[in-house]
């Protein structure tokens, strides 16, 4: 960061999705990197994941969806941030999502897009020039 | 001279070039040779092994409107799942709303709706889902914790309007929260709560449900999380304990119900591990039983367990390797001698299995069951130096961790105090990194990729039209009822958890009054209270 803050990344898991191994390895795996994470836990609503962020005051904001629900519920987040005036965030989007929904999930804003077999270590990288 | 390389199973299990005789102490000192069928059931639980009872098929399976999921389910039989005895065989998953035991217009729920499960609002959804199922001819699995009593008691609702005797109810509700509280972190009652919600479900099963297994504690959550094998059946091992306890302090008796509560674990792919963590999960629960419960019968101290090959085993990455990988978890699932299992689908890790990768999925276990010639032994690997050395090795180690379980102050406590999430989640943080250092090698992903690997595959994809019909179903349902008889179930409830009353006989009453599974729900969530749980990260640097 230019003013040698720390990056800071809100980890989120939004909806009823209780698949957490992944998002928790990248959570320490951003740590490791330097980074500070606050992991939101399971469960929470868009607006949940939103509010959170603002209150965090956060560079990047990542969702992980293995459900399913990722069209849905990402579009709603993207919504309530437009709506809070809060578009400045990164949002970027892991879990099983299939090839044909990264287009959608982009031109809703998205700025980037892990699937399996990304490594955490290219999540980080990704993440770090993301905010450079 | 060939460099010596130091080798680990996945639990740290430091492995020797070879076993010599000397290794095998257990089978050797204790003086009497152990039989297939004999306590402590090391060897397997029936005396004739596979040839007494093979193993059943038991696809967890499940997802949109009942009515689809009812068309899956008699596709797998058509395809070959079959329960025991000529019975057919169904294993449901629920959709996250349902687990959850949220009503499809609940606004958490209806994001996703059907995507991971069927949906079940009601006793009018239970009879779409069992239609031309008759339910004295099944093996049922309910994958449903929280929800799990809730669900049984739709189903008993669903048998008596049916007018099918309870007594001929055959299957399994998984009714353990106490693992979920940890696992997929499902909102909760406080953990003493759901303990005693799971102990009503047994004890009223134990009376007016007797041929139902009653519990069943599922290791495999534990392992998908990154767990090692030592710590899926540590860690549940000491739940069953708990949850036997809680049994004993309400009057029941263990010849009773210990009998019904079944065990699920995870079929990964280091073979031998696998067998051994078997074959000593039966031996540590069959001697506490009797040991440590004063349990009379050995036929009560006899593990039953459902193996579910790994989902966390399979790669996104060229799926059809997974068939291979899924052929070997149930050849060691078989070698282990389990009752049951669920075969994964080689797309298992892109999203719902397609109609064709369930069918293989089937046939995988056909081929193993009926070609190999493994039904023929009990315990073929029994006496084995390796085997046997091994099983003891993880035998000890996971003693010692429930003794380290004890000593914290039980499972409960260690569970509300994040032990046991902590601990997986260091585990599985280091055998991540053994993955993405290539210690650990996985094909496809890690090694041996081909060049241009796209990740491009068909996945199944529910029918956006789910949504609104499943949400104006539950709402016609509450404005066709006798909402004053719905209410004064609802209110029973509530008031019987407060006070700390059985509570299935008023499920099986408000199903029968239409009333829904999430205002059951909402109605347990007042009288008991809920729970938030702060999530754990590896504490690994």
């Amino acid at each position: 960061m230019s003013n040698g803050r720390k990056l800071r990344v809100l980890l989120a898991k939004p909806g009823l999705d209780g698949h957490d191994l992944g998002i928790k390895l990248v959570a320490r795996a951003l740590r490791n990197a330097g980074m500070e994470v606050v992991y939101t836990g399971l469960n929470i609503t868009p607006e949940e994941t939103v509010t959170v962020s603002i209150q965090e005051s956060v560079d990047v904001i990542g969702v992980s969806y293995l459900s399913g629900s990722h069209l849905l519920l990402t579009e709603k987040i993207m919504g309530i941030l437009k709506e809070k005036d809060a578009g400045h965030f990164k949002l970027v989007v892991g879990g099983i999502i299939p090839e044909e929904d990264i287009q959608k999930l982009k031109q809703m804003g998205v700025a980037e897009v892990f699937r399996p077999g990304t490594s955490v270590k290219e999540i980080a990288d990704s993440i770090g020039r993301m905010v450079c | 001279m060939v460099k010596k390389e130091s080798r680990s199973t996945i639990s740290g299990i430091s492995q020797k070039i070879f076993y010599p005789r000397a290794d095998i102490v257990h089978t050797m000192t204790e003086g009497k040779e152990e039989k297939p069928g004999e306590f402590p059931f090391t060897r397997g639980i029936f005396p004739q092994g596979y040839r007494q009872q093979p193993w059943m098929e038991s696809l967890a399976s499940g997802y949109g409107l009942p009515e689809k999921t009812n068309e899956r389910e008699k596709y797998l039989s058509k395809v070959g799942q079959a329960g025991y005895g000529g019975r057919a065989s169904i294993n449901l998953v629920f959709d996250r709303p349902t687990f959850c035991g949220m009503d499809s217009d609940h606004p958490m729920a209806q994001n996703e709706l059907g995507e991971v499960g069927v949906i079940i609002d009601s006793l009018m959804d239970m009879e779409r889902l069992f239609k031309g199922f008759p339910l004295d001819r099944l093996n049922v699995g309910f994958i449903a914790d929280r929800s799990g009593p809730i669900i049984m008691a739709m189903y008993v609702a669903l048998a008596d309007k049916l007018g099918i005797s309870r007594h001929k109810l055959r299957g399994i509700v998984c009714n353990n929260p106490l693992t979920d509280f940890y696992c997929s972190k499902t909102p909760m009652f406080p953990l003493r709560e759901c303990l005693r919600l799971m102990v009503d479900c047994i004890k009223f099963c134990t009376e007016e449900v007797p041929n139902f297994n009653i519990a069943r504690i599922g290791g495999y959550n534990t392992r998908e999380l990154g767990s090692t094998a030592i710590q899926e059946i540590g860690f549940n091992l000491a739940i069953a304990k708990t949850i036997v306890e809680a049994c004993v302090e309400e009057g029941l008796s263990v010849d009773k119900f210990a009998g019904n509560i079944s065990f699920q674990f995870s079929q990964g792919s280091y073979f031998f591990e696998e067998i051994a963590k078997i074959r000593a999960a039966r031996r540590i629960w069959a001697k506490l039983l009797k040991e440590g419960f004063g349990a009379e019968k050995d036929s009560i101290c006899r593990m039953k367990i459902h193996m579910q090959t790994a989902g966390s085993s399979l790669t996104a990455q060229e799926p059809l390797n997974n068939i291979a990988r899924i052929a070997l978890q149930v050849l060691s699932a078989s070698l282990s001698g389990c009752q049951s299992m669920h075969i994964a689908s080689f797309d298992e890790a892109l999203g719902i299995p397609t109609e064709e990768a369930a069918s293989v999925a089937i046939k995988t276990s056909k081929i193993v069951m009926h070609e190999t010639g493994i039904t023929d032994v009990a315990d073929p690997l029994g006496g084995s130096y390796y085997m046997e050395a091994l099983t003891e090795e993880i035998e000890k180690r996971i003693v010692k961790l429930m003794e380290r379980i004890d000593e914290l102050g039980g499972a409960i406590k260690a569970i509300e105090e994040g032990v046991f999430e902590q601990e997986i989640a260091d585990a599985s943080y280091l055998l991540q990194k053994e993955i993405s250092e290539g210690k650990r090698v996985i094909v496809g992903m890690n090694r041996f990729q081909e060049k241009d690997q796209k990740l491009e595959y068909k996945v199944f994809r529910p029918d956006p039209k789910v949504s609104s019909i499943a949400i104006d179903r539950v709402r016609k349902l509450r404005e066709e009822r006798d909402q004053e008889r719905a209410e004064k179930c609802i209110e029973q409830i509530r008031e019987a958890a407060r006070r700390n009353e059985a509570l299935m006989p008023l499920y099986i009453e408000a199903a029968k009054s239409n009333v829904t599974l999430g205002e059951m729900i909402r109605a347990l969530e007042e009288g008991l209270g809920t729970f938030q749980y702060s999530p754990i990260i590896s504490r690994v640097e």
